[in-house]
């Protein structure tokens, strides 16, 4: 059987994957169970995503280049941004469940709070703004790059982080403390809930993204980024426009009508 | 040492392959799991008022069973077949991201052993049935830690094909090898390729309503306890997931199918254009059918017009497939092989199961069907039936090509002959049970349910073991016979000839594999 | 790829878009026509991100069919659920 492999015989094997997986199963366990289990979950995958950082920073799974293939219909993207689309194309159909569910459910509702008197629009139009700019600054990123400016990289993708934090730490540790403190709370009555469920998913997607420009920062600083050679620094800017494109549909959904 | 690997080799791969077996292994663990549990199922129905289960244990193994089957058996069983033999039939070294495979891999393994571990939680486990309909499904009608875990491990399941889905749509699109144009993909790529679009599509929207429902569950919201949300909710956002998801149960086996019978008939697939046409409208419709479930659930009017019409209408190209693999073995040279014993039985079942199907578009008569043994007969023929047979044909076809040696043929001609005759006696009087309730745990001597219950028991003790001797006979072949020539069964498809670029004409049967003129390029080829 | 000008260009109109979408709030007028605005301007929005940023317009309509019909899938379910609302039942 062994001999039979040689087509495909590049040492790729890891034991990330099964850890990976172990570990978020161990996280869902320990949620229904035992809390300590779920911080040991945590911890696994963590360990394990760093594991895998640093097997990205190393390149040691970078795809050597494929002989000639056929490419039709998608000759120009390349597989890495395809399967980025792939995805995206799979969170836009779990977002727009999630803002259906919503519509629906208050669309049967009698009555519902009046999204001005709730929350504080100026300060969530300010938050929006700010995720708008780190979109610019993520463009600007692979912009820089693409001409080959690995300072403007740096910068870039710095303030694209510094941004995306600013956007965390407002809603998180202000208006989201405000909103509890009035009483709004996540199992308060469904407006309180599709808000908090909804805003909170995103929150997350916003926090993954972060941690994946992160590791571009990294990458960036050990001088893997060429002006030939940024898949990566597109790919994951592909992510987070996305997730600035949910925002903008979240913001007026929840904070204007 | 396993299989030429060692345990860490198998632990640490990327490799599609050993991917695919491994795949392929926990299926069908998993299969002798949920097929325990409906053994359980038929012991307790087979004469009226047993208690060998009571209402809430046996509620538990109805969820489980189903659960399991559906998702962790035939889905993966289709996968794991997908991995090993997809890359191979379009040229592709592997598939677009190896490691993200191996982690789709580990998270749907982790993500059954947690769902079988949810019946060791006080309580047990999930009682609500696969279809996990609200109210039942929240916290204060299923109060047992056990159900939100089931919820929380499909989720991760959810998560484990929405990866793999967004990986082979990558290899298909982008790893062919040179001259493997689309029109020259072979059926089972294609048959994968029209899986995984629709399971990119479908999963999302469960995804969604398990992280509602966690929420309600672990965090106090009330989506689907409301009225305002409540059980329509959560079927809208089921159903567009069930439905195709039975499309993609179903796929890997129809275009498994096809390969077979034109490998065992000699034929070309019957105007294979056409028949990969019929295959994407099949696709594109089986995701505008699924209100079909919410018949009668008292909506709106224009639902049970608009959702009988397409459900009537995806049967036309569906039967479309079905004529195309039968008028594949007009006038060929049929070899009754094992795999092809299986097909031909899985177009018997597809037809059985189809009409029983279609009748339930027709929402008059959903009425009556709905929530009876008669829905429950229809899916095991397309289920256990059509889709099962085609993926044990699929094991048994490509078995040489994984292990290098045959199996047992007349032992699986025996078995198949056992397990036909089996699978009838247990699904058949279920047709005339259309009277009797599904999911409920016994029923009165007075309803006249018996005899056909204790007859689908009887069958339920000649399937169940000869699915066991089907996977022994595989087992035992592996162990203990010789390895065999690389194409036994003469087939002309490219995992077996290596040939990606066409320069054999398809009418050609080629003498020996991988001849010298496979890497030429025809002037056909461009585009 | 187009140039930094384009870029800052389009993200000064996402900025003033978002406070139009603010300012058209409070303006006088019938409840669904103000949401009806306030959505084109969200979707003119996420159009012109997914246009430019992602540069879709450039990538032409072969990749952007992909997203393309998860938005139609999306639709399509919105659709669909909006004639099970509680219209009688």
């Amino acid at each position: 059987m062994k001999n039979e492999e040689s087509r495909s015989e590049e040492n790729k094997s890891s034991f990330m994957p099964l850890i990976i997986a172990g570990g978020v199963a161990l996280f869902l366990l320990g949620l229904v169970i035992y809390i300590p289990l779920l911080v040991a979950g945590l911890i696994i995958v963590s360990v394990a995503l760093l594991k895998v950082y640093k097997d990205g920073t190393e390149e040691k799974f970078a795809q050597t280049k494929e002989a000639e293939e056929e490419k039709f219909p998608l000759e120009s993207v390349s597989k890495e941004k395809l399967g980025l689309w792939v995805f995206l194309a799979s969170e836009i159909l779990i977002f727009g469940s999630l803002i259906i569910a919503y519509i629906y459910v208050r669309v049967n509702s009698i009555s519902w709070p009046i999204a001005t008197q709730t929350h504080d629009v100026l300060l969530g139009m300010t938050n929006t703004i700010i995720l708008l700019t780190s979109s610019l600054t993520m463009i600007l990123a692979l912009y820089s790059i693409r001409a080959g400016n690995v300072k403007g990289l740096k910068i870039c993708l710095g303030s694209t982080v510094a941004l995306g934090v600013a956007f965390l730490s407002i809603k998180l540790g202000i208006e989201w403390p405000a909103l509890i403190r009035n009483g709004f709370t996540i199992n308060s009555g469904l407006p309180a809930s599709s808000y908090y469920v909804l805003t909170g998913l995103h929150a997350m997607h916003v926090a993954v993204g972060l941690v994946a420009i992160g590791y571009l920062m990294i990458r960036t600083f050990n001088g893997g980024f060429t002006s030939t050679k940024h898949v990566a620094v597109e790919n994951i800017g592909l992510y987070w426009h996305f997730v600035d494109i949910v925002w903008m549909f979240l913001f007026p959904l929840f904070y204007l009508i | 040492m396993y299989h030429g690997y060692s345990l860490k080799e198998w632990l640490t791969t990327t490799n599609h392959k050993r991917i695919g077996i491994l795949y392929i292994i926990t299926a069908v663990f998993f299969l002798i799991i949920a097929g325990t549990l409906g053994m359980l199922m038929r012991v307790q129905l087979a004469a009226p008022d047993q208690t060998f289960l009571d209402p809430f244990q046996y509620d538990q193994v109805v969820t489980l069973h189903g659960l399991l089957m559906i998702l962790w058996v035939l889905t993966p069983l289709g996968a794991g077949l997908a991995n090993y033999v997809v890359p191979l039939q379009i040229g592709a070294k592997d598939l677009a991201f190896p490691r993200l495979n191996a982690t789709s891999y580990w998270t749907y393994l982790f993500s059954g052993v947690l769902l079988v571990g949810t019946v060791f939680l006080p309580n047990g486990g999930p009682n609500t049935g696969w279809t996990l309909y609200a109210p039942l499904n929240t916290i204060q009608f299923s109060p047992q830690p056990g159900a939100t875990l089931a919820i929380l491990a499909l989720g991760l399941l959810a998560v484990s094909i929405t990866m793999a889905s967004i990986n082979f749509l990558t290899t298909i699109v982008k790893n062919r090898a040179k001259g493997m144009t689309w029109t020259r993909l072979p059926i089972f790529s294609w048959s994968i390729l029209m899986t995984m679009a629709l399971a990119l599509f479908a999963f999302p929207p469960l995804a969604a309503g398990l992280a509602l429902l966690t929420s309600d569950r672990v965090l106090g919201t009330v989506f689907f306890s409301s009225t305002q949300g409540g059980s329509i909710l959560w079927d809208e956002l089921f159903w567009f997931f069930g439905h195709p998801e039975v499309y993609i149960v179903v796929f890997p086996a129809l275009g498994i199918i096809a390969e077979v019978f034109m490998t065992f008939a000699k034929r070309p697939l019957f105007q294979r254009k056409i028949f990969i046409i019929e295959f994407a409208a099949v696709t594109f419709l089986s995701m505008g059918v699924w209100m079909h479930h919410m018949f009668t659930t008292g909506v709106n009017y224009d639902v049970l017009q608009a959702f009988s019409v397409t459900t009537l209408a995806i049967s036309v190209p569906f039967e479309g497939l079905v004529l195309g693999l039968v008028l594949t073995l007009y006038k060929g040279r049929i070899r009754l092989t094992a795999p092809m014993l299986f097909c031909i039985a899985a177009i018997f079942t597809v037809t059985l199961g189809g009409v029983t199907g279609v009748l339930q578009a027709f929402p008059t008569l959903d009425y009556a069907f709905r929530g009876t043994y008669w829905v429950v007969g229809h899916f095991h023929y397309v289920m256990a039936g059509t889709t099962l047979f085609g993926l044990i044909a699929g094991l048994y076809y490509w078995w040489p090509k994984i292990t290098n040696r045959k199996y047992n043929e007349t032992f699986a001609k025996i078995t198949f002959a056992i397990s036909f005759i089996g699978f009838n006696i247990l699904y058949f009087p279920y047709f005339f049970l259309l009277d009797m309730p599904r999911r409920i745990s016994t029923y009165s001597v007075l309803s006249g349910w018996a005899s056909l219950n204790f007859d689908a028991t009887v069958g339920a003790f000649v399937f169940g073991p000869a699915v066991i001797l089907t996977i022994l006979n595989l087992i035992i072949s592996y162990r203990k016979n010789v390895p065999c020539e690389s194409n036994p069964w003469e087939a002309k498809e490219m995992e077996w000839t290596g040939d990606y670029s066409g320069s054999l004409s398809t009418s050609q049967i080629p003498t020996t594999p991988n001849s010298p003129e496979s890497s030429k390029l025809q002037e056909d080829d461009v585009k | 790829m187009a140039g930094i000008k384009l870029y800052i260009g389009i993200w000064l109109g996402l900025v003033i878009a978002t406070v139009m979408e603010v300012v058209v709030r409070s303006l006088p007028g019938g409840a669904s026509l103000i949401v009806l605005v306030i959505g084109l301007i969200a979707g003119a929005k996420a159009i012109v991100i997914s246009l430019y940023y992602q540069h879709l317009r450039y990538e032409g309509i072969r990749l952007a069919a992909l997203p393309l019909a998860a938005v139609i899938g999306v639709v399509f379910l919105g659709v669909s659920a909006a004639f099970t609302l509680a219209m009688g039942m």
